[in-house]
């Protein structure tokens, strides 16, 4: 055999081994990412068990407050107009259908707070020999807050839905049916009595969840469930230590609505929102004012403020002269801001900006130069948190448990409650000596407008007033651009088929078991 | 040495190659042995002799059979050969590789001195396969191959525009007609649920052709997906051969189930230099406008909805007739753009030594105006003859695309893009205002500013820029031994740079304004590497051809993607990232890499050149599954029997009817692995938070479920063909395939309830899991029929006709759901198509319609929408779409949407006519589509009649209402309670069209030049009209609608696509 073949053996031979030792090496194989953790090898400090409970305050429930919360919270229940496309003038006319949009993504967003919720039960305790107690019971504490939280807009909204829990094996079925309401309700109360007892009585940083906002929000399960005993207790236990929980109401009620109060001692859970365009940030800031601002691009200064959400003619006919949350709440001509369009000195709302002679205020915070020192604002981005419990609804959850299944109260501690709110709306020289359930509709409604908790308000009343009362909602507008004019009347006329919202019907085509009749969980 | 033979034999056993090594070596042992036995009586006679090509130089290794024997030697290194013969040997039979077969008979000579002349191949003959190539007639699988010629003329910026009509069996279409736009090529149906592109192998260096999203934007991200071939100068292509059966294919394993294009390029030749110029220039048009409302008829529109629902007459409506034409925006994105495409070619090579090398400059503005592309492209093929027994060479290539992308088409949410843009804004909105800026809405005039307000101005001013750099290369060294050994270790490797700049300025375009003005930077910067190391041995022993080959490949794709950004710089002029606020600074990075290695081996074994047989495995090994996942195996099994070669063909062939006939056979089976990387493990996303509640800034969250038990998507393919050659003028080729594809890796289709978020819309779920399942059959023909005049005839037509036809069918899905259903991702409801076991994947889902309701009784007596009052604002009413009540239950809910249509053709074609006389040439090509029906959602935007602001399109005119009762557009109403916009049949048309693609007339000048000018020595001037027209009853601006994004389940959705100018080209080549 010559020279030259065995050198070209060798070669290839060295050739070949070389590029085969470069694939046989188990590491080459490794397709474990390098750029993100993996919950393998997460879950090791209290600090990453903290960033994955952080992560449920904001982006899961971006599209809840996009669109959906106020659509149903306040188009719905008559507070505002929406009128900015087909899929929110359904529900101005409380006609939803099936296929609306802002019906799925709502329905999409609260699930995916139970998904979360859901995959960090499941995780948190993978490397709890590195985790203090407290952490594992904070987080825990937190996801079953959440998850309560999600299921109490998905069951009054839908009724009958599934019940997610952390044992769901979606890799073997993910056709679940729906669970009867009861069960819905009892998996929330169980959640949030939970999360009363691991979570601390103050969260640790501003705007954690606390023990305190469980409380609230139990209170408001049994005031939903007509457990009026019951959510007169838990309300009374915050009201009776205000310094424990640290809750209290701000001053000023104007103050709430500024970028820089987030988190303030008013706010017992607020979704917590961060303003930017960078990539990768969508979905994590406030979209709000994007869909508030008057229409016209002046205020916000970028392509947003779209003028969608109007207060209702209905609205502006229940205020009360002298109401001083009017202002903060929605602006009428002539009405002058001076923390929008700072540079320019301040902002007067013009008028014949909307057919219903008003826009919008509340969560309206202007462009990015108003909002340099809290982070900035930009395009469907602010940075302003979402209330989501007040201290105020504490107090007012207090005072219709007292109502109860009356038509009014006289309790004096009722009404010191009910007084502490209407003392700083400017209301308080107007003597109480009695509440109506239809005076506290009307305080909530002026108290709360556009923060999407009218619609279930009303639907705590008894089911035929809740019909009287929605059948005489005018939805109508002004004929003419400036609010005035005529009004072209629009009422609906009721029924309790309307009282809830269909399945998405994207949810139903893919799992046909939601067209079924639901079961029991427990 | 030991060690290293001991490696290779070691890693070849270890890797599956037993069966194939015991093959090799008992045919190499069957090959020794004829050396050996002479033991005839009388002593042979002994004859020396030598082996040299035409120029003298000695060829080694060449075969030396004594004819009608099996006994065979071979030439030394010095071309010399010694053995004993024997009396009854009448000749020699003398072959090489690459050298033309000899015969000498052997009389009384005892010295020889042999001279073979070169084998010159035509392109013609030669097929590449995967990891060789090989003859024409010895293919046993479905490849078809397509010459530089066949695509000469066509004005397309990348290869893959340029198949579409080209090949049978191969869809394409042409998700976009903006330059260097994406391009969907379907290889015989759709196989899987993932990406259906192909695998491109571009000078043996595989490349995925996902058309990526590479760009980004503030405009939403539409269907900005762009053609990955753009870089590729077609120009230097020499040869495309397309891989279309699995026993070809499945030598590419894992990559192979969508079919394989292989793309060579060109290559010196021995002899002197060439240089040659091409250059052409043209201009492109829009060839169809949508019939959108004037501004007198929004007007008239405006104030009928007014009257409808209650509100004041916009004041500026009351006098129609003074009222001019307004705005009409189509006209105003829609302008004539240039093209230009120039490239230099030097080729040529000497003793030993061949190259090619080209540079092209190619400029292409897009019929949208502000969108375009410019590419520049450096070659160099080299290859060297370092020894007799030593070859070497790098083909390598630069290629740099800049391209503008105004945001088109495909916008999901139907605005921000300016297509979508300029059907809906109304005419009442002034491009410029008086003092020449930008218009835009005012409170009373045009669209609401989230509907973005001036196309014009948004193409001018919001800079979109993709700038890509790649460099390609392989090289090869390759080295003979041991006679019949050939070993080639080729190293391939893919280097990206790609750049995405995006740039929103501060505007004040009417009521639409933005005062941040906000840049963003991407870099995305990617490194590919691929070792290949192919061991062939190839002999012919008489009648009988054996080529085995045995190969391993190690490859490996990393890649890091940086984004940055800033807002608020000073001016919109100048910007840089180091020029905006700090505190609006912003970063993020993904990486990523995957790897793979596989072991593979074939033999190939034909007998007299009748019948043909071909095997091959292929093992992969790779880094997208769990480590116990992770090896596939993907066999190959081929035969072929010529019959024309057959002794009793012989008088048919005589006859000058037929003459020639092959039947082909073939099975394979193929994998993917087209996942993203680590589903079978569970990852966390970072997610912004409010950093003055929670520190750090930065969430994290469980981003997917995870599925352990992921592996490959599997693919079996029977192949059947024929091929017929008819009086050396027709060539017909019939293939006929059963593919079915099952274990689809596949991201499950979860409801909402369990956690996912909304997919695909960036915001916080847990995706749900990829897994394995389900199972789909594509039957279908393919068919080309070539013909050329007879050569005697001065007068020359070769022309090609090519058919294709596929049947989709899907067999099974998860067990689950019978069914899955897709929306368009953002609008999140409702599903617009619907794939169900039986029925071809992706098929329009939704209402039927039946009419219109007419009268009151009607109303009362029909189903109408479940929950719906018979009422004029809030309810279903007169002139609104009676729906179909299909479960006749009475109302009209969602168990009444049935399948309304399919986007699969039942056919597409292509018609290629190439005609010369003497200094003229001439072509035509023909192509097209039919039977396939297309969802035109543009008339959900310009039909919709629901919202009080927007233009619609003319047809509205047509609309019920009281006075207007016969005919099939609805009433006007509000929020359209109705649905009469939603998912119905009403939108659904046929989608059939042919399309003159081409056509161009050429003469050439050599002969009159040539007197005047020696150094040309080839000049030919041509002009050419690309995109003619086209015949279709489709209402859309074009019929040719691809997927959406490359999702199979959103085909043939026109979102207002980009539409494919009409171009008109003049052009010239020159050779020296």
């Amino acid at each position: 055999m010559n020279k030259h073949i065995k050198r070209t053996t060798c070669v290839l031979g060295a050739v070949l081994a070389v590029s085969v030792m470069a694939g046989c090496k188990k590491s080459f194989f490794d397709g474990t990412p390098t750029g993100q953790y993996t919950v393998d090898n997460y879950f090791t400090s209290a600090a990453e068990v903290e960033a994955t409970t952080a992560a449920l305050y904001g982006a899961p429930w971006y599209n809840f407050n996009c669109t959906y919360s106020m659509s149903i919270g306040d188009v719905y229940s008559g507070n505002s107009t929406g009128d900015a496309n087909a899929a929110m003038i359904q529900y101005q006319n409380m006609n939803v259908t099936q296929s609306n949009e802002y019906l799925y993504k709502g329905w999409a967003s609260l699930f995916s707070v139970v998904g979360q919720a859901n995959a960090i039960i499941n995780n948190v305790n993978k490397n709890a020999s590195l985790l203090t107690t407290a952490t594992i019971q904070t987080a825990l504490g937190e996801c079953y807050f959440m998850r309560a939280a999600a299921y109490f807009y998905l069951v009054r909204n839908y009724g009958a839905v599934p019940v997610v829990d952390e044992k769901a094996n979606f890799s073997e079925n993910y056709q679940l049916p729906r669970n009867i309401v009861e069960d819905v309700y009892k998996f929330i109360i169980n959640d949030l009595q939970s999360a009363e007892v691991l979570l601390p009585a103050k969260g640790a940083t501003p705007g954690r969840l606390s023990a305190g906002a469980a409380k609230a929000l139990l209170a408001k399960v049994y005031l939903t469930n007509d457990d009026f005993a019951s959510a007169k207790a838990k309300a009374w236990e915050l009201i009776s230590n205000e310094s424990k929980y640290g809750y209290g109401l701000m001053d000023s009620y104007a103050d709430l609505f500024y970028t820089r109060n987030n988190n303030n001692k008013e706010s017992v859970w607020a979704l917590q929102w961060k303003a930017s365009n960078a990539d990768g940030a969508y979905g994590t800031g406030n979209v709000t004012q994007a869909y508030c601002a008057p229409y016209g691009q002046e205020l916000t200064g970028q392509s947003d403020g779209w003028g969608s959400f109007k207060p209702s003619i209905d609205l502006q006919r229940d205020s009360i002269a002298g109401d001083l949350r009017r202002k903060s709440t929605y602006m009428r001509p002539n009405d002058y801001y001076s923390e929008l369009l700072q540079a320019k000195g301040g902002y007067t709302y013009p008028g014949c900006k909307s057919r219903t002679g008003a826009n919008v205020k509340k969560y309206v915070v202007g462009n990015f130069e108003d909002n340099a020192a809290t982070g900035g604002v930009y395009m469907m981005s602010t940075g302003i948190n979402t209330y989501m419990i007040r201290y105020a609804d504490v107090l007012l959850t207090y005072v219709e448990a007292v109502i109860g299944n009356n038509t009014s109260t006289t309790d004096a501690t009722a009404i010191q409650q009910f007084m502490r709110i209407r003392t700083r709306a400017g209301l308080g020289g107007i003597a109480v000596s009695s509440i109506s359930s239809d005076d506290l509709l009307r305080e909530r409604r002026l108290e709360f407008a556009f923060e999407g908790q009218y619609w279930y308000d009303i639907l705590r009343l008894p089911q035929d007033k809740a019909i009287t009362k929605l059948s005489n909602i005018e939805r109508g507008m002004y004929d003419g651009w400036c609010g005035t004019g005529s009004i072209t009347s629009n009422k609906i006329s009721v029924n309790a088929g309307m009282l809830l919202f269909p399945i998405p019907q994207s949810e139903i085509d893919s799992d046909p078991k939601l067209g079924e009749a639901p079961v029991p969980y427990y | 040495m030991k060690n290293y033979t001991f490696s290779l034999v070691n890693a070849i056993v270890k890797f599956y190659g037993i069966p194939i090594i015991f093959l090799l070596t008992s045919v190499g042992s069957l090959a020794n042995n004829t050396k050996g036995p002479h033991n005839a009586a009388t002593p042979p006679t002994k004859i020396t002799g030598k082996v040299v090509a035409e120029d003298g130089s000695p060829i080694a290794g060449a075969n030396i059979v004594i004819k009608g024997s099996l006994r065979g030697y071979s030439s030394n290194k010095l071309g010399f050969f010694e053995f004993g013969i024997n009396d009854e040997d009448q000749a020699l039979v003398i072959t090489a590789m690459g050298f033309e077969k000899k015969e000498v008979l052997i009389g009384s000579q005892t010295t020889f001195v042999i001279t073979l002349k070169p084998d010159v191949v035509g392109l013609d003959d030669v097929v590449v396969i995967g990891y060789g190539s090989q003859k024409r007639k010895d293919v046993n699988s479905s490849i078809f191959s397509i010459r530089a010629d066949d695509f000469k003329n066509l004005p397309q910026t990348s290869i893959d525009q340029m198949l579409q009509g080209k090949a049978s069996g191969v869809t394409v279409t042409q998700n976009s007609g903006a330059p260097g736009g994406g391009v969907s090529v379907k290889i015989r149906g759709i196989s899987t649920f993932a990406g259906t592109e192909p695998l491109y192998v571009i000078d043996g260096v595989p490349m995925d052709a996902n058309n990526n999203k590479d760009a980004i934007s503030f405009a939403g991200d539409g269907e900005s997906n762009m053609s990955a071939l753009s870089f590729l100068n077609p120009n230097d292509i020499l040869s495309v051969d397309i891989l279309k059966d699995a026993s070809a294919t499945s030598i590419y394993g894992n990559r192979g189930a969508n079919g394989v294009i292989i793309v060579t390029t060109k290559k010196g030749k021995a002899g002197d230099g060439k240089v040659t110029f091409d250059g052409y220039y043209g201009v492109s048009k829009i060839n169809k406008y949508l019939d959108l409302l004037d501004l007198k008829g929004y007007a008239a529109y405006k104030n009928s909805i007014a009257d409808f629902t209650g509100v004041e007459r916009q004041p500026q409506f009351n006098n129609i007739d003074k009222l001019g034409s307004g705005t009409d925006w189509q006209r105003e994105i829609f302008k004539p753009a240039n093209v230009q495409n120039y490239q230099l070619a030097l080729s040529g090579g000497k003793t030993g030594v061949t190259y090619y090398i080209s540079g092209n400059y190619y400029d292409q503005q897009g019929i949208v105006i502000g969108s375009g592309l410019k590419r520049k492209t450096l070659r160099i093929n080299l290859d060297n003859q370092v020894k007799p027994w030593l070859k070497l060479g790098i083909n390598g290539s630069y290629g740099s695309t800049q391209q503008g992308i105004t945001l088109t088409n495909n916008a999901n949410n139907g605005y921000g893009n300016v297509i979508s843009m300029a059907i809906q804004q109304s005419p009442d909105v002034p491009v410029h205002n008086l003092d020449g800026s930008f218009g835009g809405p005012s409170d009373i005039a045009g669209l609401g500013a989230m509907s973005g307000g001036n196309p014009v101005a948004q193409a001018n001013s919001w800079m979109t820029e993709l700038t890509k750099n790649k460099l390609q290369s392989n090289v090869y060294g390759q080295t003979t031994f041991l006679r019949d050994f050939t070993f080639r270790s080729d190293f391939g490797s893919d280097l990206n740079w790609n750049t995405g700049d995006a740039f929103l300025p501060t505007f004040a375009w009417g009521r639409s304004i933005n005062s941040l003005n906000t840049y963003k930077i991407q870099n995305n910067k990617s490194t590919y590497w691929n070792w290949r190391n192919v061991l062939t041995w190839q002999r012919r022993l008489g009648k009988h051809d054996v080529n085995i080959m045995l190969g391993q490949e190690s490859q490996k794709s990393e890649w890091n993607i940086i984004t940055a950004a800033r807002s608020k710089f000073a001016s919109n002029e100048l910007y840089s990232l180091s020029l905006g606020d700090p505190s609006t600074a912003s970063a993020t990075q993904s990486v990523g890499r995957n790897t793979q290695e596989s072991y593979f081996g074939r033999i190939i074994y034909s007998f007299d050149n009748r019948y043909s047989f071909t095997a091959n495995v292929r093992r992969d090994r790779t880094s997208k599954f769990a480590p116990d996942k992770q090896v596939g195996y993907f066999p190959g099994l081929s035969a072929s029997w010529t019959v024309s070669n057959e002794p009793f063909f012989e008088g048919l062939k005589r006859s000058g009817v037929v003459d020639f006939l092959k039947f082909r056979g073939g099975y394979g089976e193929i994998g993917n692995q087209n996942v993203p990387n680590y589903v079978y493990g569970s990852s966390l996303n970072s997610v912004f938070i409010n950093s003055s509640a929670f520190g750090s800034g930065l969430g994290q969250y469980i981003s997917n479920y995870e599925n352990p038990n992921v592996t490959w998507e599997h693919q079996t393919q029977t192949n059947l063909g024929v091929e017929i050659g008819l009086g050396s003028q027709f060539n017909i080729t019939l293939d006929w395939y059963n593919k079915i594809s099952d274990k689809f890796l596949f991201s499950a289709t979860y409801p909402a309830f369990t956690g996912i978020g909304i997919p695909n819309s960036g915001t916080v779920g847990i995706a749900a899991p990829y897994v394995n399942f389900g199972k789909m059959q594509n039957k279908g023909y393919d068919i080309s029929i070539m013909y050329r005049t007879p050569k005697s005839l001065p007068f020359v037509w070769k022309s090609t006709l090519i058919l294709s036809h596929y049947e989709n069918v899907v067999k099974e899905l998860n067990s689950q759901t019978s069914n899955i259903t897709q929306t368009l991702a953002v609008n999140g409801n409702p599903p617009i198509t619907k794939t169900t076991v039986g029925q071809p994947v992706g098929l329009f889902y939704g209402y039927e319609m039946a009419g219109l309701f007419q009268t009151v009784d009607q109303l009362y007596s029909s189903a109408i929408r479940r929950n719906n009052g018979i009422d004029a604002k809030t309810g279903t009413y007169l002139g609104d779409i009676q729906f179909r009540d299909q479960d006749k239950n009475g109302v009209i809910d969602g168990d009444d949407r049935v399948i309304i249509g399919n986007p699969n053709p039942k056919f597409t074609y292509g018609f290629t006519n190439n005609f010369s006389y003497n200094d003229f040439d001439a072509s035509v090509f023909v192509t097209g589509s039919y039977g396939n029906d297309i969802f035109n959602y543009t008339r959900i935007w310009g039909e919709a009649m629901t919202a009080t602001a927007g233009n619609q399109m003319a047809s509205v005119k047509n609309r019920w209402t009281l006075d207007n009762i016969n005919t099939n557009m609805p009433r006007y109403v509000n929020g359209d309670p109705n649905e009469n916009a939603g998912i119905s049949n009403r939108f659904i048309e046929d989608g059939s069209y042919l399309r003159i693609q081409n056509i161009t007339l050429g003469y050439n000048l050599s002969t009159l030049i040539k007197r005047r000018f020696s150094a040309v020595s080839r000049m030919r001037l041509y002009f050419t009209v690309q995109n003619l027209h086209t015949f279709t009853r489709y209402s859309g601006y074009d019929p040719e609608v691809g997927p959406l994004n490359g999702n199979v389940f959103l085909n043939g959705i026109d979102m207002g696509r980009y539409p494919v100018p009409r171009t008109f080209i003049g052009g010239i080549n020159v050779e020296f």
